[in-house]
């Protein structure tokens, strides 16, 4: 863990704690060694930080591009272990330095939202990002926060300390590599109501329309590839 | 950013007329209040005659969206402006690598001075005119990527820079719920199917 990573993780659990209600469950789904992916809801920009505090490894977070566009942010970071994706086109780049960091042993976060809701409810799970989980064959652990967004929703600038704040780690599920595209494609709908159901759950927020609307048309269908 | 951005009309009686900073929010119209709640767990809605109860937001936004007149419009494809506001436009210039010691985590789009102007929608698409008078046009069929963040929207045309629109007096959430709706109208009206995703690509059921 950098020296940055670890002076910024204490301080922030403290200030958590502190400053909210928190809860945590399910640390012990977390593997103590090797490679899982992290897939939470999004409902603040503090939950990166959130996650980060709490978990015993080194979290990797993918995180959208515009946020590393101020030269100081990009050192700061890039040191707290944040990588860029470009949301407005399919991002190959981002794919592999994702792949490549499971591959050396090391856990990643992705919002599978691909960006904070709105108004606390779960938003349809970006496709890319379902099937790199599918394809990476890596423990893949369904994360639940909830409380973030009555602390900081995206339409406010400063935090309301107070609210109860809980993070939730489900189990891991463990689904194995799939390298072919079409059976990843195919594996692609059921995962994704597998995902929204038990992340719901965990976070005790409801399904958006949208979500409902997707699941029910079946529609977590084939073609593209890329991140979120 | 602030809750009016969220409560752009007002849920109960659907007025264009919320005013507010930060936190709270009334509707100058039936002068209901909305704040958040002291400790977390929704918004705290009081109307003119006192009543108080705590709604979850995610229910206060779908009560708006059934009152939204534009978004219905942009639903039927009517014709003419259908909204016009203040935005600041940047377009993106470039892409520049994102490094940690020798390693390259990726890219990151860099943009140009921003232009103040206007933007409009219409039942095809969107035009800015600059304060200098230039025109920008952009047809909502061929776009294909649709972000938004706090308080701006992007979008994605091949073969013509990223666009980026700060909003200066106006809901980016707003704009974003209207310009989904209107792509999905023009995908729908050309055979296209159902659109269900708007990035990192606008796509259909099945496509």
């Amino acid at each position: 863990m950098s020296v940055l990573y670890h002076a910024v993780r204490t301080p922030v659990r403290w200030a958590f704690r502190l400053l909210t209600d928190l809860r945590v469950e399910g640390l012990h789904h977390v593997p103590s060694g090797g490679p899982f992916l992290l897939l939470p809801n999004h409902q603040s920009i503090l939950d990166p930080l959130l996650i980060q505090s709490i978990c015993p490894r080194k979290i990797h977070s993918m995180t959208k591009s515009t946020q590393f566009t101020q030269p100081a942010f990009r050192v700061v970071l890039a040191g707290l272990g944040a990588f860029p994706v470009r949301r407005y086109r399919v991002d190959p780049q981002t794919v592999r330095v994702l792949l490549r960091l499971l591959d050396e042993g090391q856990g990643v976060c992705v919002y599978p939202e691909g960006e904070r809701s709105w108004d606390g409810a779960l938003q349809p799970f970006r496709r890319g990002t379902l099937r790199v989980a599918l394809r990476a064959g890596v423990p893949i652990i369904p994360v639940g926060i909830s409380g973030t967004y009555d602390l900081m929703p995206r339409w406010l600038k400063r935090p309301r300390p107070g609210a109860p704040v809980s993070l939730r780690f489900g189990e891991p599920m463990c689904l194995g590599a799939i390298r072919d595209r079409s059976t990843r494609d195919r594996r692609l709908p059921e995962f994704e109501r597998q995902l929204v159901r038990e992340i719901s759950r965990l976070a005790s927020v409801p399904i958006s329309r949208e979500t409902r609307e997707r699941l029910d048309a079946g529609s977590a269908s084939p073609s593209g590839e890329g991140g979120s | 950013m602030a809750l009016v951005d969220l409560l752009y009309l007002c849920p109960d009686c659907g007025a264009e007329a919320m005013e507010g900073k930060g936190s709270e929010a009334t509707c100058a119209g039936c002068g209901t209040s909305f704040a958040t709640h002291g400790r977390g767990q929704g918004i705290l809605v009081t109307s003119a005659d006192q009543g108080s109860q705590v709604v979850a937001a995610h229910e206060l936004a779908s009560g708006i969206e059934a009152h939204d007149s534009v978004l219905k419009a942009v639903r039927q494809g009517t014709g003419g402006v259908l909204r016009r506001t203040r935005v600041l436009l940047s377009l993106a210039v470039g892409e520049g690598p994102v490094r940690h010691g020798d390693r390259i985590l990726g890219f990151i789009e860099e943009f140009g001075p921003p232009d103040a102007g206007e933007l409009t929608l219409t039942s095809d698409g969107l035009t800015f005119t600059s304060e200098g008078e230039e025109l920008r046009e952009w047809r909502l069929a061929e776009l294909t990527a649709l972000q938004a963040a706090s308080s701006s929207l992007q979008l994605t045309q091949p073969g013509r820079p990223l666009a980026s629109f700060r909003f200066r007096s106006d809901s980016t959430r707003r704009w974003e719920s209207l310009l989904r709706e209107a792509i999905r109208r023009v995908w729908r009206e050309a055979g296209r199917g159902e659109v269900d995703e708007f990035q990192p690509r606008i796509r259909a059921h099945g496509s």
